[in-house]
């Protein structure tokens, strides 16, 4: 008989109502636990890669690169460096002999080519190891070409994906506030960890430029270096994807007095939310702004809710699975699933943290079972016993959902339907009728009893 | 500054994958196998997510998910962690165990590592060792150079064959599970038995399932795989191989079994001489609905040349894919005049020059090897030519320069069915041929002005 849970992994697996709530998190994946996180390089580069005016380019052998080459679904208004797919193609003679110099030829060949405005150099597992000093190669490389070469430490060993996400911290932090020209709104802020997919982005923008406000910058999300320099002269940061950009939102903090908000823009509740505490902030010296951000939210919630509680009435009373990358984006897809009717059974994330797992259990009823840095037995055991007709997750969880006659929706960063703001409330609520409630399932044998 | 470093061109959109990932596809393709790359966790997930997104079914991949203190003091202790893991959670028959670039960067003996772990866990599952540093080869060789630790781990210790009617070992490159099928097909139509080794014809290629398997049903089995040795022959298919990623090859130097290489049989030409091979080698004639497939198969040749004369083609993808793509092409009358990979091997060169220029032409095509989407973009925009053939990463060449592309081979990752894409046998190429002839026609409707509704 094959096990469900590894005994290395009790600890994190936790059943609400059982015991007292207790969770193992932050934790490197067990050897062979088949953890569906991928690596540091992986962390780097998610957060990196959406920045369109830049070349990424990766140092070490060539499946980094090609793993991730256009892999996101981060679009831009304008340059698509970031669909392109850079690597210095380290063969077994530079594992012998160090890898420098044909980064240093690389940066020199594609720097003229491609005109980006900066060059992020993802060091992968080997180079670390052969011993490459990738500093100083940037440093001079950046010299030379009057753009900053910015080295991303991101060794896929070291550290998990998380570590990952600080490695790209540490890389934006080079380019925030470099640049001091021209005006900045006092009504202004930045957006961290909004990636833009499907041009989520563009929507929120949307309802901040209603609202009288100068989106200074997007971290990362149709990103452009030259923002980033100014980045540093807004008012207020907002953090989304707080796991991967939180460690940012403190720098900026400390460094540039630039207070900031953890908010979320899936499900008309926190949207409406990351809206008024923005009014709300700017409040003494725009009194009306409020006033301003409740009209959007009427006008935007009567034209979508009708169509969310036709949702609801056909959604009602199943029962859902959740696996996501960051677990505050677990808290709004409960949100979500409830004001459709849905129960959340089974709820987990690759990266969340202590603070995040206690929320979660103390949102979730009963009975709900509450995963970290989960596996595809765990996951199927748990989509069987709890009986889940739905499952919210990423490309690697997909296959699992339908074998087992299991509706399934992509709300990973590969996803080509917006899914954020009003109008993305609403397109998740149909993404999840769609599969949900196709009559293929009765073909399913595990759902036809 | 070296003549080499001065030469040196960095990869830009690449066309290939690193060897673990080969590894990978090939112990999918093993009852009850379960995978373990010796490195870093995100190899196993990216090489997962990869190919999850062509085959559209689970693909578990574990890791021995190296940190620091494992690149200070070698992965041993991991590896091991990482094998009992599985073992207990999945409860495999085989663990197939691949390295990555960085056990080998840090110099990790996994023949050693798994001669211990054997020793030291005697109640273990089958464990198969294979070194595949990404830094080296591409998914091709990887893909070999699993198939040839397997046999030459496993083979030889069968003592009698399982199954009905004499047995036929087949050594396939990186085909589609519904090739597979066929070659099982025609085998059994032949009265003769297909043990295919990789077979990922139903791990990969799947029904729903009534509760949920660990491991996907189907593979070959290791008792399979054991009694390879007392088959009647091994059929190695595709491009002709280095020794040492030829498992028939050391099947015959080992155990005296005769190893028959032919291309893969795509095209008429190409499948007469398969279907002759397997009439000698099981002394049965092909069956008639087969001939009439290749009846109809050539009736379509007469009724689609007009379409297909001359039309340049580019061909990429892995080497022997795009060798039987230019046979198949140049038989048809096209002109292919461009052929890539991103394997360095310098097996492609060779097979594409023994073929000859093809009939249409009076030059020979332009071959790359070791080559990206990069370095082709330019040749193809100055060439073009009428069709691209080769995988889902041609889209942006296809797309910026409006020429078609019709998707074969790995990977697929912007369309649907990949698994059930056929090209071998007479039914294979006629379902190839019709793909071709109605791309060239749609191109041709959609740039005409005048919205023909017969062409």
């Amino acid at each position: 008989m094959s096990a469900p849970i590894l005994k290395d992994r009790n600890k994190q697996v936790f059943e609400k109502g059982k015991a007292a709530f207790d969770l193992q998190c932050d934790r490197k994946s067990v050897a062979g636990s088949v953890s569906q996180r991928a690596c540091v390089f992986c962390g780097s580069r998610v957060v990196l890669y959406p920045i369109a005016d830049a070349l990424h380019l990766v140092h070490g052998s060539i499946g980094c690169a090609s793993y991730t080459w256009d892999i996101r679904g981060s679009v831009s208004s304008g340059p698509e460096l970031h669909r392109l797919c850079f690597s210095t193609d380290l063969r077994e003679k530079d594992v012998v002999y160090g890898g420098e110099k044909k980064l240093a030829a690389a940066i020199r060949e594609l720097v003229p080519k491609h005109s980006p405005k900066a060059v992020f150099v993802y060091s992968t597992c080997i180079v670390g190891v052969i011993g490459d000093d990738v500093d100083s190669v940037c440093k001079k490389a950046g010299q030379e070409l009057g753009i900053p070469v910015i080295p991303v430490h991101s060794a896929g060993f070291a550290g998990t994906k998380k570590d990952g996400y600080k490695a790209a911290c540490t890389a934006l932090s080079k380019i925030v506030g470099t640049d001091d020209s021209g005006e900045v709104s006092p009504f202004s802020i930045n957006i961290l960890g909004e990636f833009n997919l499907a041009g989520e982005a563009w929507i929120i923008k949307e309802y901040y430029r209603r609202m009288g406000i100068e989106v200074v910058s997007i971290l990362t999300g149709d990103g452009r270096i030259d923002d980033i320099r100014r980045s540093h002269r807004a008012s207020l940061n907002l953090v989304q994807c707080s796991g991967s950009l939180t460690t940012m939102a403190e720098e900026m903090k400390d460094k540039y007095g630039i207070p900031y908000k953890r908010v979320s823009y899936f499900g008309m509740e926190d949207v409406s939310k990351a809206l008024y505490e923005v009014a709300d902030f700017f409040s003494e010296e725009d009194p009306m702004m409020k006033e301003r951000a409740a009209e959007i939210v009427r006008e935007e919630v009567s034209k979508y809710l009708p169509a969310m509680q036709e949702c609801k009435t056909k959604l009602e009373g199943m029962k859902c699975a959740i696996y996501v990358g960051g677990a505050f984006k677990a808290f709004s897809l409960i949100r979500i699933l409830r004001t459709l009717g849905v129960d959340v059974v089974l709820v987990g994330s690759q990266t969340g943290n202590r603070q995040d797992y206690e929320q979660l259990a103390s949102m979730c009823d009963p009975g709900t079972v509450i995963v970290d840095d989960s596996n595809p037995m765990e996951l199927s055991h748990y989509i069987v016993e709890k009986d889940v007709d739905l499952f919210i997750g990423g490309v690697k969880e997909r296959p699992m959902a339908f074998k087992l006659g299991v509706g399934f929706c992509d709300h990973n960063h590969e996803r080509k339907t917006a899914l954020a703001g009003f109008e993305g409330t609403l397109n998740f609520a149909n993404e999840v009728c769609a599969s949900a409630l196709s009559p293929v399932w009765r073909f399913a044998p595990r759902r036809k009893k | 500054m070296s003549a080499e470093v001065q030469n040196y061109q960095s990869a830009g959109n690449p066309c290939r994958q690193c060897m673990p990932l080969g590894a990978s596809w090939a112990f999918k393709g093993v009852k009850g196998c379960i995978p373990v790359l010796h490195g870093s966790q995100g190899c196993a997930t990216y090489i997962r997510r990869y190919m999850i997104s062509h085959f559209r079914e689970p693909i578990d991949i574990a890791s021995s998910s190296f940190d620091e203190t494992t690149v200070i003091f070698g992965g041993q202790e991991n590896l091991e962690k990482a094998v009992l893991n599985v073992f207990n959670q999945y409860r495999p028959d085989i663990i197939g165990i691949a390295t990555t670039c960085l056990s080998e960067t840090i110099g990790d003996d996994i023949d050693r590592f798994v001669r211990e772990l054997k020793k030291n866990q005697p109640g273990l599952c089958t464990l198969v060792p294979v070194s595949t540093p990404s830094y080296q080869g591409t998914q091709e060789e990887g893909f070999h150079r699993t198939i040839y630790a397997l046999v030459k781990n496993l083979a030889g210790a069968g003592e009698v064959h399982a199954g009905e009617g004499p047995a036929l070992n087949f050594f396939l490159p990186m085909i589609t599970p519904a090739d597979i099928r066929w070659i099982k097909d025609i085998t059994k139509a032949m009265k003769g038995r297909a043990v295919v080794l990789p077979d990922i014809s139903e791990t990969l290629d799947g029904g729903l399932w009534e509760e949920y398997n660990a491991i996907p049903p189907g593979g070959t089995d290791q008792e399979e795989i054991k009694s390879l040795h007392l088959s009647e022959a091994s059929v190695e298919l595709g491009t002709v191989l280095p020794d040492d990623w030829r498992p028939g090859y050391w099947l015959q130097k080992q155990h005296g079994l005769p190893n028959l290489q032919a291309a893969l049989p795509l095209g008429v030409d190409a499948t007469d001489h398969f279907m002759k091979l397997l009439e000698d080698v099981l002394d049965c004639p092909v069956p008639p609905e087969f001939m009439e497939i290749r009846s109809r198969l050539t009736d379509a040749y007469a009724d689609a040349h007009k379409y297909l004369y001359g039309k340049k083609v580019v061909l990429f993808g892995d080497t022997s894919t795009v060798e039987a793509l230019y046979r198949f092409t140049s038989e048809i009358g096209m002109n292919p005049v461009f052929c890539f990979t991103g394997s360095p091997s310098g097996i492609l060169k060779k097979a594409i020059e023994k073929l000859g220029t093809p009939p249409v032409s009076t030059t020979a095509p332009l071959v790359m090897e070791d080559c990206d989407f990069g370095d082709a973009e330019g040749i193809i925009e100055e060439m073009n030519p009428d069709m691209l053939i080769g995988n889902s990463k041609g889209y942006k060449i296809a797309r910026k320069l409006d020429i078609p592309l019709l998707r074969v081979g790995f990977p697929i990752h912007d369309r649907f069915g990949a698994s059930r894409q056929r090209m071998l046998g007479y039914s294979g190429t006629l379902n190839l041929l019709d793909q071709i002839v109605n791309m060239l026609l749609e191109k041709k409707q959609s740039d005409s002005d005048i919205g023909y509704t017969y062409i």
